[in-house]
């Protein structure tokens, strides 16, 4: 009775064997593989702007066109200074055809190429209307077309610079304004003009950059 | 009585070792043939090469350059410290914009037929809200099999193809055969989003994946 029992045992041991090397025979399929590592790596804008190189120029009695003044004053007494962290130029008691004249160098920071975009807000204290009156011109010499509010055509490198002149000017044609009892008015007690430079990868178009910053393109 | 049995056993075995003996000596002329069977297993062997790589990528002043290797790199082999020798090379400077797009072509070096997959996997998991994990959420990846159909959705992220796991590309089955596939990574330029390097920046950020074709028998 007890080598039935064992004979059964042997039995159904073997089998269940034979079924595990069946069932793990269909595991041992042919394969091959091949494998390779992809790094991606961002790279990153950023730019610096530095003012430099402040000039006035004035009307003399001389000459029509604004003359340099060789100082940090204009000839009738008014004056200008540049604010590089602030990243503005405070002009006070500045009088028609004064014109403050300075280099913002914009240096690409990142590792990306980048395009440029300049933009000012100014704030005026004077007669009514004498915001108005002042001119605003932006040059680069590599890029005759660049102008406020415009993305600049040449990408940046990395590690590359570009220089604007930029001039801020009251109108040399500005009329004079006196109050109810005859009085002359300062114009333009203090006026300040903030500048703000905008960098956006050199590959985007410029819709894509003002879309991403909310601005709106410069008419 | 057991005694007995054990006699009549001894007796048995004693005239049946005498007539194997007997026999044995009568069998002086004898002959046999012997049928091999050859049974040969095939094999299964791919070889795996780009043969074109085309795409948008940032040059070593991080200005974005189009295109096109024709180079063929073998990609069979274990991968070696050249910067070539895998599916992409995208550079270390990639913005929104860039992508590229690479053609494979597998063999069948082997005998044996098989069916090919492309599984896609990080050589290390990114960590959670790292610059990496969103790199790996805006990388697009587009798969295109032999027959030129496409077999990613539209907008199937890099982490979307690490979750899906292998997917199948086709079958072999002629020895020598050659099918090509495309393999297409992409950082799309977002719409109105301004990285500015801060925050949830993908800027910097570097992110390893590996692309394994994987070769099984057909069943």
């Amino acid at each position: 009775m007890k080598t039935r029992k064992t004979a059964l045992l042997t039995a159904g041991l073997t089998i269940a064997l034979c079924a595990a090397v069946i069932v793990g025979s269909t595991f041992a399929i042919f394969g091959a593989s091949t494998t390779r590592e992809v790094t991606v790596t961002t790279g990153s804008v950023d730019v610096s702007a530095q003012f430099g190189d402040l000039t006035l120029y004035s009307l003399t009695p001389e000459s029509s066109e604004a003359q340099p003044t060789g100082s940090l004053s204009f000839g009738a007494g008014g004056t200008a200074a540049l604010d590089s962290a602030g990243g503005s130029i405070a002009l006070t008691g500045i009088v028609p055809g004064d014109r403050a004249e300075f280099t913002l160098t914009i240096t690409n920071t990142g590792t990306s190429a980048a395009r440029c975009l300049i933009v000012y807000e100014s704030s005026v204290t004077g007669v009514e209307g004498a915001q108005d009156a002042l001119n605003y011109s932006v040059t680069a010499a590599d890029d005759p077309d660049f102008s406020f509010g415009s993305w600049s055509a040449d990408p940046l490198a990395a590690g590359e610079s570009i220089s604007f002149v930029i001039s801020v000017e009251l109108d040399k044609s500005a009329v004079q304004v006196t109050d109810e009892e005859g009085n002359v008015q300062t114009f333009i007690t203090q006026a300040t003009v903030a500048f703000t430079v905008y960098a956006g990868q050199a590959n985007a178009s410029d819709a894509d950059l003002n879309g991403a910053l909310g601005l709106t393109p410069a008419p | 009585m057991k005694k007995s049995k054990a006699i009549i056993i001894s007796v048995v075995l004693a005239v049946m070792s005498f007539i194997i003996l007997i026999t044995a000596s009568v069998a002086l002329f004898s002959d046999s043939v012997t049928v091999v069977n050859y049974l040969q297993a095939g094999t299964l062997e791919i070889g795996l090469a780009r043969t074109q790589l085309t795409g948008r990528t940032a040059d070593e002043n991080g200005i974005l350059q189009v295109t096109t290797d024709l180079e063929r790199v073998d990609l069979t082999n274990v991968q070696t410290d050249d910067p070539n020798d895998t599916v992409f090379d995208l550079g270390a400077q990639s913005v929104p914009g860039v992508w590229q797009e690479a053609t494979l072509e597998i063999e069948n070096r082997g005998t044996v037929a098989f069916d090919y997959a492309v599984t896609f996997f990080f050589a290390e998991a990114p960590a959670a809200g790292s610059a990496a994990e969103r790199l790996a959420q805006s990388l697009l990846v587009t798969v295109t099999d032999a027959q030129g159909e496409v077999l990613t959705e539209e907008g199937t992220t890099l982490a979307d193809v690490v979750a899906q796991g292998a997917i199948p590309l086709g079958s072999i089955s002629s020895p020598n055969a050659k099918y090509t596939f495309r393999l297409k990574i992409e950082l799309p330029l977002a719409e109105d989003v301004w990285d500015t390097g801060t925050g949830e920046t993908i800027m910097n950020g570097a992110l390893s994946f590996n692309i394994t074709v994987t070769a099984t028998q057909k069943v």
